[in-house]
């Protein structure tokens, strides 16, 4: 099954022509369902590299400097049915679905260096969903010399890893006893964790703090979550956290997105009042953190919360006031198949007076672009790349949009996001069909692409996993989509 | 008189369709214009102007057109039907003929200057459909300065005939709002004992000699004994009785609110202006960035969203937010823009979308008098309802825009007016000195059922008629041009 590797060739060489074709502008989205054997869909994006990850379907990708090597770990949602235990090649041995860590020092050429299974369950019951990974170096209380990896393991916990070797992690701790675990964000400058989980007594999926600055030994520092989410609270509650990202101490703040693909809240927290308040999970202490509030339209969810910083919004040079402003991007999660909700897409939110948030702008993929609602499978958005390197940090956007693949946004004016460029991959004969008896019947779609999380690395290159089996694929820019980069021109 | 050039410079704009110049225009300079063009002005006595409403009136268009207060240095400008010099009030235009308005009368308004006097705001309605009115009837609903209201009988467009008035001690007045089918009126005040400068007086004026207050209302923490910071004060409401619901903008130029009330809850509810009874009727409220006012609050229900034809949810219910730019030469303000809000969950109304004139397309910030939104059209009339909004962008004239899809304004068209010896000044401290710049302040902006589009400005320039060319006259389903 290292169908990976053998098809690098064939791919970078199908790429290479494809992506000469694509070169210009003009948007190349086919009208009807890929097949395989078509090339990939693209515009100022082309394929460098690939791994089928033994066709396991992916969620999270991060992706770590480590020493000289760049590795990316993935995390996989679980198996179902006939794809429940794939064999891992270089144990031979049927494994469930975990975490998959691969050498891309080499973005030509990844290498599958080790398999970690996770837990039982199908889809978001089980695997290991969800990957962190910091040096001891930043962490503080770890070893200087050491990596480590955060991981979910299915709904029950979380798991910490040694991955100094990435070829042979060893687990150190495990946080277990919750339901509903998710998208952890760890900070690696000295280690406090947020981890999304729902431990008993609370009500729904909500916020475990965590001192994980020594990762061997966890230490918590306190649950949070919004006011009527609360173990003994009463009355409808709230929308579930998806995930945050914090800006860490010199920031002091984070970002909470609630209600993945609906009844969308985005939270502000002051990041040392949430550590050094009172710890009850009283409504007054739950508050006290919280520094702004947006409610969204209730048929749009929030996923992920990411802060881009200030940005001096061209449009306003010559205002005495409010040429600067702070923005988040809010991004909303499809859930159904071939559009059987409200169209989840890209909110950009003004944040400037902090305590009132404001959506701005939008974006959206143009379904008639490539007649998505009818491809199969989920269309629309559903994340972004969270790295806060300056190569892209402010300039440029990846977000995936399932069966429309990757999108690269220039958010330079994000007051008006707009499209650079987009990478939807080949399928594969390991692609998935998409199946769902939404309309009383039981049926299935065509094997679609189901681009599920991006992440981006300093050097510029685009890492994207597929939900629906087909595995990682490298992506590079080209174009007028890599000069918004500064990259130099290939 | 001053316009008898006007067909040579509207053929000037149509022949040449020029782009917003990139410096301050010189009298004499053509209009600047896209898709849009003058079909006939008039210069309201050279007062400055605040609201056109256009009424028709049996076999008549009437144009109403509220005034701002004159200037310190012409507080009475001369009304040359009767030869005196008298404090701005409203106008009154037979635009039967749009090519040749024609002004029938003017109605002196209150002494002061600016938003200080005149009598800015003006609503119309006919007998035929208010309630318990004389059927053969109409009847004007106006502001007078700050202090209250005033009814008129405007049957005879020139020669109105006062009926009734309301208040007379207020601290300010605003954009009050007329429901032609019920009576019911949304006057906003500042009836003395409310903490907000302005708020809303609901009143039926289904008789309209006979006014019959009905309650106040506004945000908690405006009413009498309230304690805290006063919430924004309203700009003003738009009522659709057919939705049972109220719209109201709140904080003209900062701190924008908009506030989604049950219009019958708000009319049969409790009526002391408790926190409790105050916030029965509100539906949502929703805060926006304290950076950006809600001066207009325009719905536009069930709007079938293209994009968005093949997902649930296809159809949205929209409001339009229009701020109010209040600052000269874009100092110290934030951009005031429009903003498109989805309230198809009417409890959680959020924005999706926004719309702004490009600065430098015509170097606005630096051209003099304010730069940015005030305020949209009114009419529902189904010509452009829900297809072209008008905006007014002050120094940037009218702006067309296509809300076919609202989470995509686009703009389509555009008309600056040609400034004239009428155009006033408008000033900003310079290094400790006064330094003024002459250039169009476009206020408001409304439209009438045959599509012709009717602005106003607050610089003395008058009123200008105009009508659509090109790509939005399709929009609008109109007929092409002869």
């Amino acid at each position: 099954m290292m169908v990976g590797l053998n098809l690098v060739r064939v791919w970078t060489s199908v790429l290479a022509l494809t992506a000469l074709l694509v070169a210009p502008a003009a948007a190349q989205t086919r009208k009807e369902a890929p097949k395989i054997g078509d090339p990939p869909e693209a515009m100022n994006m082309r394929l460098v590299g690939y791994n089928d990850l033994q066709a396991r379907t992916a969620y999270q990708p991060t992706i770590a400097k480590q020493g000289n090597r760049y590795i990316a770990y993935i995390g996989h949602h679980g198996g179902s049915g006939e794809f429940s235990k794939p064999v891992n090649m270089l144990t031979g041995q049927p494994e469930l679905n975990g975490t998959s860590i691969v050498d891309i020092t080499d973005p030509k050429a990844p290498k599958y260096i080790a398999h970690i299974p996770g837990a039982v369950g199908d889809g978001e019951a089980g695997a290991a969903q969800m990957t962190r990974v910091c040096s001891g170096l930043q962490l503080g209380k770890g070893d200087p010399n050491k990596w480590y990896l955060l991981r979910a393991f299915g709904r029950e916990g979380h798991e910490t890893y040694d991955v100094t070797d990435p070829a042979k992690p060893k687990v150190l701790a495990r946080i277990l006893g919750m339901t509903d675990t998710h998208k952890n964000y760890w900070e690696c400058e000295g280690g406090i964790a947020y981890l999304v989980s729902a431990p008993q007594g609370w009500r729904i999926r909500m916020v475990l703090v965590y001192d994980l600055s020594d990762p061997a030994n966890p230490v918590k520092i306190r649950d949070f979550g919004l006011v009527g989410q609360q173990p003994g609270a009463t009355g409808a509650v709230p929308p579930a956290i998806h995930g945050l990202v914090s800006t860490g101490a010199k920031g002091n703040r984070i970002y909470a997105a609630y209600g993945t693909n609906k009844g969308g809240i985005m939270q502000i927290i002051d990041r040392e009042k949430l550590l050094k308040g009172r710890k009850e999970p009283t409504p007054e202490n739950l508050l006290y953190p919280q520094v702004g509030r947006l409610d969204m339209s209730p048929l749009n969810g929030g996923h992920t919360a990411m802060p881009l910083g200030k940005f001096k919004i061209p449009e306003f040079a010559k205002e005495k006031e409010g040429a600067e402003r702070d923005i988040v991007m809010v991004v909303s999660e499809t859930f159904r198949e071939e559009c059987g909700e409200p169209r989840q897409m890209v909110w950009f939110v003004d944040t400037t007076v902090e305590s009132k948030p404001m959506v701005v702008s939008h974006w959206t993929v143009p379904e008639a672009s490539g007649n998505f609602c009818t491809r199969g499978g989920r269309f629309g958005a559903h994340s972004s790349n969270e790295s806060f390197d300056p190569l892209y940090y402010g300039k440029l956007t990846f977000i995936t949009f399932f069966n429309a693949g990757v999108r690269a946004l220039d958010i330079r004016n994000p007051y008006e996001p707009k499209e650079v460029g987009y990478f939807i991959p080949s399928i594969t004969k390991t692609t998935q069909q998409r199946c769902n008896d939404r309309s009383g019947t039981y049926r299935c779609s065509n094997a679609v692409i189901q681009s599920n999380n991006a992440e981006v690395d300093d050097r510029g290159y685009i890492y994207i996993a597929d939900r629906s089996n087909t595995g990682l694929h490298i992506v590079e820019l080209t174009g007028e989509a890599r000069s918004i980069a500064g990259l130099p021109p290939q | 008189m001053l316009y008898t050039r006007i067909p040579a410079l509207s053929i000037a704009a149509l022949a040449f369709a020029l782009p917003a110049a990139a410096q301050s225009p010189k009298i004499g300079d053509p209009p600047a214009a896209e898709n849009m063009r003058l079909v006939g002005a008039n210069d309201l006595q050279a007062r400055s102007a605040y609201q056109p409403t256009i009424v028709h009136q049996g076999n008549r268009y009437i144009a109403y057109v509220g005034h701002h207060g004159g200037s310190r240095e012409v507080p009475q400008p001369i009304n040359a039907m009767t030869g005196q010099p008298e404090n701005n009030g409203t106008s009154i235009l037979d635009v039967t003929d749009p090519r040749t308005p024609k002004l029938l009368k003017h109605i002196p308004g209150d002494a002061g200057s600016g938003e200080g006097g005149g009598a800015q705001m003006v609503r119309v309605c006919a007998g035929a459909t208010l309630p318990r009115a004389d059927r053969g009837k109409f009847y004007m609903l106006r502001t007078f300065g700050t202090k209250g209201h005033e009814i008129w009988d405007v049957t005879d467009p020139a020669n109105p005939a006062r009926l009734a008035s309301i208040g007379g001690d207020y601290r300010d007045t605003h954009k009050s709002w007329w429901e032609c089918d019920t009576g019911i009126a949304y006057l906003v005040s500042a009836v003395p004992g409310w903490r907000a400068k302005r708020m809303t007086e609901v009143f039926d004026l289904a008789d309209p000699s006979k006014p019959v207050k009905v309650r106040d209302f506004g945000l908690t923490g405006q009413e009498p004994g309230s304690t805290g910071a006063v919430p924004t004060d309203l700009h003003g409401p738009i009522s659709m009785p057919q939705l049972n619901r109220i719209y109201f903008g709140y904080g003209s130029s900062a701190g924008g609110i908009l506030q989604i009330v049950d219009r019958e809850k708000l009319l049969k509810g409790p009526k002391e202006p408790t926190p409790a009874n105050l916030l029965y009727p509100q539906v949502a409220r929703m805060d926006m960035s304290p950076l950006t006012g809600a001066h207009t609050v325009f719905p536009m229900p069930q709007m079938p969203i293209a994009e968005f034809a093949n997902d649930g949810n296809s159809v949205r219910d929209i409001v339009m937010i229009v701020n109010e730019a209040t600052r000269n030469e874009c100092k110290p303000q934030a951009r005031e823009m429009v903003w498109f809000a989805d309230v198809s969950v009417e409890t959680h109304p959020q924005i999706i979308s926004n719309f702004n004139v490009r600065e430098s397309s015509g170097n606005f910030c630096s051209r003099g008098g304010r730069f940015g939104a005030h305020s949209s059209n009114e009419d529902m009339s189904p010509v452009f309802y829900k297809k072209l909004a008008f905006i007014a962008y002050f120094n940037a004239g009218v702006r067309a825009i296509d809300v076919r899809d609202p989470f995509a304004p686009k703009e389509v068209g555009h008309f600056i007016p040609a400034i004239t010896e009428a155009t006033d000044k408008r000033c900003i401290e310079v290094g400790g000195q006064q330094r003024c710049k002459v250039a169009i302040q476009t206020n408001n902006v409304e439209t009438d059922d045959r599509g012709f589009i009717y602005i106003v400005d607050r610089a003395n320039t008058g009123l200008h008629i105009l009508e659509l060319t090109g790509a939005p006259r399709t929009i609008a389903g109109l007929p092409p041009l002869p």
